[in-house]
């Protein structure tokens, strides 16, 4: 028996398809947006229902600082502090108010999930200027969301996805002035570089290789005096964020280095951890290597790494692109390279489980290459037609499995590695005996800030450093002001108890609770008497 | 003399060839008269030092005796740790497929009073299979008999191919299927029949091995599209699908029957399969199940689900394809020369869509046993889990050869090369192929080497897995000996026949002279 040539045919009008086509391309920026939307808010869902939005303990720390610029003993800008660059904080303000937009993380959360679309949208729009046909850059963008610690970073108040969304969007911006050479573009590379320069430290070495792409540039188009020019140009404006920030230090705390040598600096921490040997990485740049690499497979996806690398090859042989493009588009190497120099000058920790021991820590700063893999990506799938469906159906393969067995280093290392800090039992304890009583909390903010967040009190209760006069008094004449004291006992390294021990005024407290993560003392009834309730010493400047 | 004639005198030729290299090398010891046919051994260098043969033939055992899928106590104990337990039965860890063609083999063998022995022969039949088609694949695909025959004998004796073709694993019936599939594909035209032979292989590999279902996805994908036309009209496009693809349904869905009703009768789900179950403890000691009962009720809520993670990636391809311990850097590095051949077969138009599809199978088995939880496969010689790949490579390797023969340096590299593996892998074909995983290794309170190290000192204390040498030579020569002449044999049968290559080019072009 002959069975018929088809049972089964489609017949499909070529002009819809052609209209079909026409309006995907003519929309397709829309409808990422919405869907990348979409997905932004169902992740925050999914990552404040667990919990897990809320499970790094830096994410607390920014919420925190951005609630006491609004509230507390002494609210106002100078809480935005040295250890951080203020922008992530700044961002806060309008919203950290409300108890819930500071309590669920969503005021952090809020410029994470902005900038995860932003970011989406701008992969596509890279790759746009690339002329990498409609399934290149849908398949770029796909490549950045359908990653797990990508989505769940965008649901926290951490400050990666606004750094990337910044750095992204200013090599993108440097891609169109190699391309357009107009001041106007310039000016929006320099300000966009500028806010990443106001998040992190890594914003501050794409502004220098920034420069350097703008200088070259400008020499090769017209020798000293034009690269000179657009040198001063680019740098006045990109270079603001950083001289904003030299001087914020000078004025709130009169020097302005104090936020690298200052005693809550990063390079403070990392001098600790150097004196206790950790500090593996600093001098050796094998191991630098080695660790930022482990680092990025771990985040991205050792085959997405791989594809990336491949696709990154491709690009920079292909002279179909011009070369000044392919040479602005090294802007998209710059987090790698500064990555590995901090880890190897000592500026940078990053803890691999296995090989730094048996925990995580830092382990995000892989994923600050995710946005460059993804133009990569996308850019190798427009060009090697023949492997095409090949990369995008293994690609879909591995990522299938990473969702389904849920392969988050990211989350790991806020679960249980060394960025978590469960706190519950100090937290809880204060939520449940001191909420209802008057009295002021002492604390240090540096050494306990997620306490006082997951406590649930108002930050008006705690009196810490950065409360000013409360906290020069609390420390001197703590029965006077604090009616319970936090404090991790015969640790150096926490303020409360250096100061206090100085003061000889512990004896007339008692030892309440003893945690893992602090200790919890109450004034004894006698010395009551002159404990002060209310936040009288008036407002500070 | 006819081409043909000579053609099918070459083919014996290398048919003999085979045949003598894996009599030499096939593993056993004297006994009554040979040991291992009714005695369980599981010593070093026995055919059962693995489990997982153990397994498989616990189960040809259990069908063939008992008229069963599930094991005596006794079968239990031999088969494990790769058994698992559902309920009062015990059964094996693995999908049936081996353990059901071993049948015949086995039933032959129990006639003659060789049932492990000619058991195990069923594994040969399919490394020779497995050279033929090799053959077979890269001629069509473009390579002349020389360099087709010189991959072909690079896959079966410079590869871990040749030492687990001496026992009872999925992994040289899964390279017939994989080889198979490819010819298959390879088809000018898909017809109901050759849709359904895909079918049927497709099924069949799914009762070798489950991963194998992911191996052969990309030839499936292939030979799925090629089921399609598409015609481009003035006002409209027609996409029309052949009524030929029912024969992949046809052919896919009796042996996924088959293997539901083995699961069914063993777990009384036709989906619930040993494969993703835990191992049975049941022989294990007290303290050792304390341990294990400990472990699953602590386990972390957020450990992954699936064998194969993607965490595991990069220490998986660490392992595979450049460590000591298992990779083909130092087991078989002859074989990444196939890398020159994907290129080249890229570049031609003839051969690039079929080179897609390779290479989709071959970073498909790369990338899943990469992130398997264990990508050293156990105590084993070499990786094992990239079988399949290596033969993926073989056929690449034709091309290049195909392609390069011709340059000094590419032959020289290619020789030396060859000639290495062949040495290593004979190395492991006349002792072990339990070798330990480092972290193990360094566990043991006698120290075994972790590396090809440990086949050297065997060879080097005349403890042979061959029953030929131990039966026969074993006063008369020294295994180190042996093992040089196995080693020159099919170095020198490799030598000939690459080099005949120049002197056919030498007389063409003499000829056109």
């Amino acid at each position: 028996m002959r069975l018929p040539a088809s049972t089964f045919q489609l017949r499909i009008d070529k002009a819809l398809l052609q209209k079909l086509y026409l309006f995907l391309n003519r929309h397709a920026e829309v409808i990422l947006l919405v869907s990348l939307i979409i997905i932004s808010i169902f992740n925050f869902v999914l990552y404040y229902r667990n919990g897990l939005g809320l499970a790094y303990n830096d994410a607390r720390s920014h919420l925190d600082i951005g609630r006491r610029v609004v509230e507390g003993l002494k609210p106002g800008l100078a809480q935005l502090g040295s250890v951080w660059l203020p922008l992530p904080h700044i961002l806060m303000v309008p919203t950290i108010w409300n108890d819930f937009m500071w309590h669920s993380g969503l005021s952090g959360a809020l410029q994470s999930m902005v900038s995860f679309v932003a970011t989406g949208i701008t992969i596509y729009f890279i790759l746009k200027t690339l002329k990498v046909g409609l399934l290149g850059r849908l398949f770029g963008v796909l490549v950045f969301v359908a990653n797990i610690n990508i989505l769940f970073l965008q649901s926290t108040a951490m400050t990666e996805l606004l750094l990337l969304a910044t750095m992204t969007i200013g090599s993108y911006q440097l891609l169109l002035w190699h391309q357009e050479d107009t001041v106007l573009r310039l000016i929006k590379t320099a300000f966009w570089i500028m806010l990443s320069t106001l998040i992190r430290y890594d914003g501050w070495f794409l502004f220098l290789f920034a420069t350097a792409l703008v200088v070259y540039k400008g020499f090769k188009k017209g020798g000293y005096k034009t690269s000179e020019g657009m040198f001063v140009l680019f740098c006045t404006l990109a270079g603001f964020g950083i001289f904003l920030w030299f001087l914020w230090n000078l004025l709130i705390f009169k020097d302005p280095l104090y936020f690298i040598f200052g005693p809550y600096s990063a390079h403070a921490q990392q001098q600790q951890l150097d004196a206790s040997g950790v500090l593996q990485t600093k001098g050796n740049l094998p191991l630098s290597l080695l660790l930022y690499w482990l680092a990025m497979a771990y985040n991205s996806g050792a085959f997405t790494v791989f594809l990336g690398i491949f696709g990154a090859a491709v690009l920079l042989v292909d002279k179909k692109i011009p070369k000044d493009l392919r040479i602005a588009l090294s802007a998209l190497l710059a987090p790698l390279a500064f990555n590995i120099i901090a880890l190897y000058l000592g500026h940078s920790v990053l803890f691999i489980q296995g090989i730094s021991g048996n925990t995580w820590f830092n382990i995000r700063y892989g994923i600050m290459m995710m946005p460059s893999l993804a133009v990569f990506i996308g850019y190798l799938v427009h060009r090697m037609k023949p492997i095409r469906w090949l990369v995008i159906g293994l690609f879909l393969f591995t990522v299938l499995l990473q969702f389904v067995n849920g392969d988050a280093v990211t989350i790991d290392d806020g679960r249980v590695g060394s960025s978590q800090k469960n706190v519950t039992e100090v937290s809880s304890w204060l939520n449940r005996n001191t909420k209802d009583e008057k009295g002021f909390i002492l604390i240090s903010a540096a050494s306990h800030d997620a306490i006082i967040f997951s406590s649930g009190l108002p930050m008006i209760k705690y009196i810490h450093e950065g409360t000013g006069a409360y906290w020069e008094s609390a420390t001197t004449s703590p029965d006077r002001w604090a009616r319970w004291i936090i404090m991790r006992t015969n640790d150096e390294n926490d303020q409360t108890f250096k100061l206090i021990k100085k003061s000889g005024s512990l004896g007339k407290y008692d030892l309440v609770k003893t945690y893992p993560f602090a200790d919890i003392y109450k004034l004894k009834p006698e010395y009551e008497v002159n404990l002060n309730t209310e936040a009288s010493l008036g407002k500070q400047k | 003399m006819k081409a043909s004639i000579k053609s099918f005198l070459l083919s014996i030729l290398l048919l003999l060839m085979l045949i003598v290299v894996f009599a030499a090398v096939v593993k056993g010891k004297p006994g009554n008269p040979i040991a291992y046919q009714f005695e369980k051994s599981t010593e070093v260098g026995s055919p059962f030092e693995s489990t997982n043969t153990a397994s498989r033939y616990a189960l040809v055992e259990s069908i063939m005796e008992n008229g069963r899928f599930d094991f005596t106590i006794d079968q239990a104990r031999f088969a494990a740790p790769d058994m698992v337990q559902y309920g009062d039965k015990f059964f094996s860890i693995f999908t049936p497929g081996v353990s059901f063609v071993t049948l015949p083999f086995y039933f032959i063998g129990k006639q003659i009073g060789f049932p492990q022995l000619i058991a195990f022969t069923s594994t040969i039949v399919f490394a020779i299979v497995n050279f033929f088609l090799l053959l077979r694949i890269t001629q069509r695909l473009g390579a002349k008999k020389p360099a087709a025959i010189c991959a072909a004998l690079v896959f079966t004796f410079a590869t871990n191919a040749l030492p687990y073709a001496l026992t009872l694993t999925q992994h040289t019936a899964s390279v017939t299927i994989l080889l198979l599939c490819l010819l298959n594909a390879t088809a000018e035209k898909r017809s109901f029949l050759n849709n359904t032979l895909f079918g049927l292989l497709y099924g069949s590999s799914l009762l070798i091995d489950f991963p194998n279902l992911f191996l052969l996805f990309p030839i499936g994908i292939y030979i799925l599209s090629k089921n399609f036309t598409i015609s481009d009209g003035a006002t409209e496009l027609k996409v029309g699908l052949k009524a030929a693809v029912v024969g992949l349904a046809v052919g896919f869905l009796p042996l996924v029957l088959l293997f539901g009703f083995y699961n069914f009768s063993l777990t009384g789900s036709p989906l619930k399969f040993g494969q993703m179950m835990v191992r049975s403890d049941y022989f294990d000691t007290k303290a050792q199940q304390a341990s294990n009962q400990k472990m699953a009720e602590n386990q972390d809520a957020y450990a992954p689900v699936l064998p194969f993670n993607t965490r595991a990636q990069l220490k998986g391809v660490r392992i595979l394809l450049i460590s000591n311990e298992r990779s083909w850097l130092y087991y078989s590095p002859v074989i990444w020369i196939g890398l020159l051949g994907l290129v080249t077969s890229y570049k031609q138009s003839k051969t690039k869509s079929m080179s897609v599809v390779l290479l989709g199978v071959l970073v498909t088995t790369i990338l899943l046993y990469s992130m398997f939880g264990d990508p050293w496969g156990g105590w084993t010689f070499g990786p094992r889990y990239l079988i399949p790949a290596a033969a993926i490579l073989a056929i690449f390797l034709a091309m290049a050869i195909e392609r390069f023969a011709r340059n000094l340096l590419f032959s020289t590299i290619f020789l030396v090369l060859s000639f290495y593996s062949i040495f290593i892998t004979f190395a492991g074909a006349l002792t072990t192929n339990s070798i330990p995983p480092k972290v193990e290794a360094e566990q043991l309170s006698q120290f075994i080497p972790y590396t090809v190290d440990y086949n050297f000192q065997k060879l080097s204390k005349n403890e042979s897995s061959s029953l030929f040498y131990n039966s026969q030579l074993k006063n008369e020569i020294s295994l180190k000996n042996y093992h040089y002449g196995l080693f020159g044999f099919t170095s020198f049968i490799l030598f000939i026949i690459y080099i005949s290559r120049f002197t056919n080019e030498l007389k063409f072009r003499k000829n056109k002279e």
